[in-house]
Parts: C-alpha cells; structure tokens; sequence
C-alpha cells in the first residue's frame, strides 16, 4: 500500500498547538491555507515518487564503485524532481531562495518526507543542518557562496563528527587543520559513519567538520569548525578543483540502507574555519539542535508509516470469530480488543509524537524571535522531541509487525523494514543516554529546577482546564469526567 | 509525579551523582510521556471547541478518541518511571554487574 500524508491531523496540529498564534504560521505572515496546500503538494510528490523508493533501497541498499557511492536510479530520478520542486528550500529564509516557511510546517514537511523513505529524507535533514549552521555561524562571504545552492537543493550538506575513537565523547576527536599561508586549512584524518558522505544525487557536497588545529587545547574546548567542499568553489562560483576528501568505504547496516554511511578520508583538503578556531563545538551545537529534533520527527514519520500499514491489514485479514459471538464467522482481525489495543496504542504514541514536536516548533520559533523565556524551553523540549518520539518509534514499529502475524517478519510485506530502520533513530543524533545527559545535566540541574517547575506549571494550567469543564461534550465527560489521571 | 522525580533528582544530584544520573533515561522518558501528553490535552481543548461549532465532527471526535486512550493507557507509565527513579537506585550499579 501506499503512504498517504496525514494532512488533516498534521493542519490540526499546526492551527492549536504552536505555544501563540506568532509561533504558528501566523508568525511568518502565512496563510494557514497556503501551508495546507504546500504541505498537500508535498504529500502527493512522496506518495507517488518518494514511497515506492523504500523497498528498491532496502532491496539494493547503496554501495560503492571505487570511491563513488552509488544509489539505486530511482533514487537520483527521484531527488532531482525534489530540487526541481524547491523542497529543499521550504523551511529557510526568502533572503537565499527559501520559502520561509515558519518550522512547525517544516517539521511537517520532514515527518512526510521520512513517513515515505527515511533513507531518502536523511539527504534534505543533513543538508538543512547545514544551512542553519552557516545561517547562524557562517561568515557573510561563505553564507553568499554555498547558501543559496544548499537551499536549492543543487548541493547537499553533511555533518562530519564522529571518528573510531569519538563518538558519544566529542572531545577525542583527533582530525588535524593546519593554517595554510593563504588563511585556508589543511583538514586531515578519518571520519566514519558519515551520512551522505558521499554520494552522486547532488553536484556537490559541503562537508561540516570538526577538527584541531595544531595549538588546540585538549577536549571539547579545542575544536573547530570547517567548510570541506568536495569540489572547491571558484570565486565565480564555479566548481573547481576536486578536494582531497575520499569516500574509502561504505558501511553493511541493518536499516535506512539506501543512506549512503560513509568512512571519509582527508588528507590534506582545503577546509575554511567557520567563526573562530577553538568555537567548533559550540558551533555545531546549533546544528545539532536541528537535526536532534529533525531525527525526532523521523521517529514521528517511520511511526505514522507503520500505523498506516497495521490499520489496513487489519481491516482485510480474517482470522478467529470475536469473542462477543457478534458473528458466527471469522472477523477481520480489527475486531478483536487486543488488535484494537495494539491500533490505538500505535496511533495515540503517533499523534502524541506529532503533538509534541509541533509545538516544540512553535517554541523553537519564538526562540529565534528572541524570547529567552522560550529559548529555555525550547532547549528543554529538543531532547525530549528526539530521545521519547525514536525510543516510541520502535514500540510502534515493533507492535506494526505484530498486527502483520507472521506476515510481519517477511519483507514482502515492508513492515519488517520499518522496524529495522527505526533502529537507528535512538543512537544516531546521540544517543537517548546522551539526550538523558543533556536533559538532566544542562536543562534541569544547571537552573536548579527553574525551566522544569515553569513546563510542569504549564502542563498543570491545561490539566485544569480539562477539569474545569473548557472542554465540551465528549472532550469533558472522557477526559474529566472518566479518570484521565493526574501525572 | 513528575514533581516528585524532579524533587528527588534535585536533592540527590549533588550528593550521588550516579543514583541521579542512573535517572537520567527513565526520567526523560517519564518528561517526554507527559509533554506529549499536555499537548493531547492541549488538543482535546481545542477539538472540543470546534465539536461545539460542530466543525468537522468525525475528525474532532477521534482526535478526543486518541487523546483519551493515550491518557488511560500511555501517560499511566509514568507511575512507573517515578517508582525506577525515585526507589531503583539503590539496585543500579557496580554491585549487580559484578564489578
Ligand atoms: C547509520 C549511522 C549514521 C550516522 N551518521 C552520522 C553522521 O552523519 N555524522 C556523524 O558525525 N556521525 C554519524 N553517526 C554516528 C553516531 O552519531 C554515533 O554512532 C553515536 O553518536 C554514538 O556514538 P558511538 O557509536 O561512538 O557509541 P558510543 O559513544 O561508544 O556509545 C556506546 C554506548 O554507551 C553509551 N554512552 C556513551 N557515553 C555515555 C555517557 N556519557 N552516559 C551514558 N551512556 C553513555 C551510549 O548511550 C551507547 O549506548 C552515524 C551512525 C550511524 C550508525
């Protein structure tokens, strides 16, 4: 079956769940009708072009030739026709090509784009990341020569971290940038697990990376930020000579196969410091942020994807009479409670999911706008976004294969494929350990409470209002009335 | 209970850092479980003003289906967290891996 976005639920969330009406669409002076729409055209390009892709990737999974990596044809047929449409260019500012688009509908836009092939949507994520760490750190020269063909989707974006030795701990990564007489960087050492590493659906690739340059203090507190391109820009903006980055070999994983996982190996490229040495860590921070929270709304995608799946088997598989002897018959396997339970439960972690990461948007937004009242809360709600909505993907995906029976464990039915590609969301981004660290460590300990006790007195004023009847019918008698529990 | 694992966390961070840190998951699954819960709360508000005008009923009334199954069924876990948080951490640690 195909995937079909949930527009409907996705408009709803958009419209009541943004903190104001500023931190919704209103704020970017937009149309809630033209996001709807945009949103909808979006959908009917992944459900045609985008969710036949996942099973061919999964099939044939990416793999190298020399040092290029190779996706399956569809693949690049398939992100040239995203470009083309200016997809890329939907959550960034009008000033380089961008739509502007305000971040719950592009939060919107990444759950529909993953929901139909999470291997496919990881290219858009990271070069998106990208675009927000130069937008916020990038000089104005490097912004005018990369920014605008990122957001077009002509070049795509990476983040370089993670070495053998530096995975969770930053701190040891090991990568050399020698100054170069000419204020460039001589960038060497051995990157592994890097998304879109390499890869051919794009003319070029900006590799982020983090490395030292020779006086660097030890830890985290020594790192730099560097633009590695695969191929240099001339000034005319042309593309020049190759750069001394070599994809070395492609990983065998067991999901989002068609994502290209790349060893990367510089020796010697030409790299540029993005803001000042020593500030990398930082840096890449805000890039993090993105794509922490974009990886959550990937577990969102693959969650919906699933529930999709489990509702129509559901309906058509007939095995056993129900329990009530409603029918003398065997039943579509929907009516018996314990299927019922596993839909219900699929779906309200889905929509709970999306709830959370729409209004996390919307206070990511207002962050930006400059409150610092939201920047707190946003950064309180970012780990959350990511490490609860991937570790309830599994269960979802997981509960996904169990409706399926025995079908669920065979590929054929692409449900096994969820499963195995969700696996990923809670390590990759750092791990749900890592968000946990960061939860505890930096949001709630370092102010002594102060941003908790405020999320923990917000969640109480719309308890309240639950009880207190400002909700109507059927909203009060169940959620009031019959026991929703206080937490 | 939200409360009571924020309280007990901030009282033992300082003087055990591992009893509270051994926390961390648990507590971050018990936080993020009532965020989306809130905004399903948030959601039952919303929807049942639009029931009233009588808006898109089918889909109003699901969405209030949803958000009250994920109370009674989902948000319930959090008893739990808080039970792992507040009184597992003196089983968590060396002693039971045998270090
Ligand atoms: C498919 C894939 C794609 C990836 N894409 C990229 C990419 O594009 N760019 C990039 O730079 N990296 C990428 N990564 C790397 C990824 O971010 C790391 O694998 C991840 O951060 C975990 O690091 P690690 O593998 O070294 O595990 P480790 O850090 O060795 O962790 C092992 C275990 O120890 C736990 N642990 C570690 N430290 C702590 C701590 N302080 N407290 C509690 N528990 C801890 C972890 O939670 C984990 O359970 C990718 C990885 C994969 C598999």
């Amino acid at each position: 079956m195909t995937y079909q976005a949930p527009i409907r639920d996705i408009m709803f969330n958009i419209e009541h769940l943004p903190p104001t009406p500023e931190a919704g669409a209103a704020g970017g002076g937009i149309e809630l009708e033209d996001v709807g729409a945009a949103l909808e055209a979006l959908g009917r390009f992944c459900s045609d072009i985008v969710a036949p892709l996942s099973r061919v990737g999964d099939e044939a999974g990416a793999r190298l030739d020399g040092t290029e990596a190779v996706l399956p044809e569809a693949y690049t047929q398939a992100y040239a026709q995203f470009a083309e449409m200016g997809w890329q260019s939907l959550p960034h500012p009008e000033e380089f090509g961008g739509m502007g688009l305000p971040r719950a509908a592009a939060a919107a836009a990444t759950e529909i784009l993953n929901a139909s092939d999470l291997s496919f949507g990881l290219c858009p994520l990271l070069t998106d990341g990208a675009v927000e760490a130069l937008l916020l750190t990038g000089s104005d020269a490097q912004k005018q020569k990369y920014l605008e063909r990122m957001i077009s989707g002509q070049w795509s974006g990476t983040m370089n971290l993670t070495e053998p030795q530096a995975g969770s701990d930053l701190g040891r990564v090991r990568c050399k940038a020698e100054p170069a007489a000419d204020g460039t960087y001589a960038v060497s050492g051995t990157k592994i697990f890097i998304t879109y590493g390499e890869h051919g659906l794009t003319e070029n690739i900006i590799h982020l990376v983090l490395a030292r340059t020779p006086n660097a203090p030890a830890g985290p507190k020594g790192l730099s930020l560097f633009i590695v391109p695969k191929f240099l820009v001339e000034e005319d903006g042309t593309l020049g000579r190759r750069n001394a980055v070599t994809c070395v070999s492609l990983e065998h994983k067991l999901g989002v196969r068609a994502s290209p996982t790349a060893v990367l190996e510089y020796d010697g490229a030409t790299g540029f410091l993005v803001g000042e040495e020593n500030r990398g860590l930082e840096y890449m921070f805000v890039m993090m942020r993105a794509a922490r929270f974009a990886v959550g709304v990937q577990g969102v995608a693959v969650s919906e994807r699933a529930c999709q799946h489990a509702l129509q088997y559901a309906q058509e598989r007939v095995q056993s009479r129900p329990v009530d002897g409603s029918t003398k018959d065997a039943a579509p396997i929907i009516r018996h409670p314990d299927v019922q339970r596993m839909l219900l439960r699929m779906r309200a972690l889905t929509e709970g999911g999306r709830a959370l990461a729409i209004a996390t948007a919307g206070w990511l937004d207002l962050a930006k706008q400059g409150y610092t009242d939201a920047e707190d809360m946003a950064e309180f709600l970012v780990p959350l976004v990511k490490a609860f909505c991937t570790e309830r993907s599994l269960e979802v995906t997981s509960l996904g294969v169990q409706v399926h029976g025995g079908m669920g464990f065979i590929e054929e039915t692409g449900v096994a494929q969820f499963y195995r590609d969700a696996r990923i969301l809670p390590i990759y981004e750092g791990t749900t350990a890592i968000q946990a660290n960061d939860l505890l460590g930096r949001k709630v300990l370092r102010d002594g409470g102060a941003t908790a006790r405020r999320f923990a007195g917000m969640v109480q004023e719309t308890e309240q209002a639950l009880q207190g009847g400002q909700c109507s019918g059927a909203g009060r008698g169940k959620a009031a009335g019959r026991g929703v529990p206080d937490v | 209970m939200f409360e009571a694992s924020l309280e007990w966390l901030l009282n033992t961070a300082g003087k055990d850092p591992n009893a509270a840190f051994g926390g961390s998951v648990p507590f971050l699954m018990l936080t993020g479980n009532l965020a989306a819960a809130w905004q399903l709360g948030r959601s039952i508000l919303a929807a049942s003003a639009k029931l009233e005008q009588g808006e898109d009923t089918g889909f109003m009334t699901r969405k209030i289906a949803t958000a009250v199954f994920y109370a009674q069924h989902i948000l319930v876990e959090c008893g739990a967290e808080n039970l792992r948080i507040t009184e597992g951490s003196a089983s968590l640690g060396d002693a039971a891996l045998n270090l």
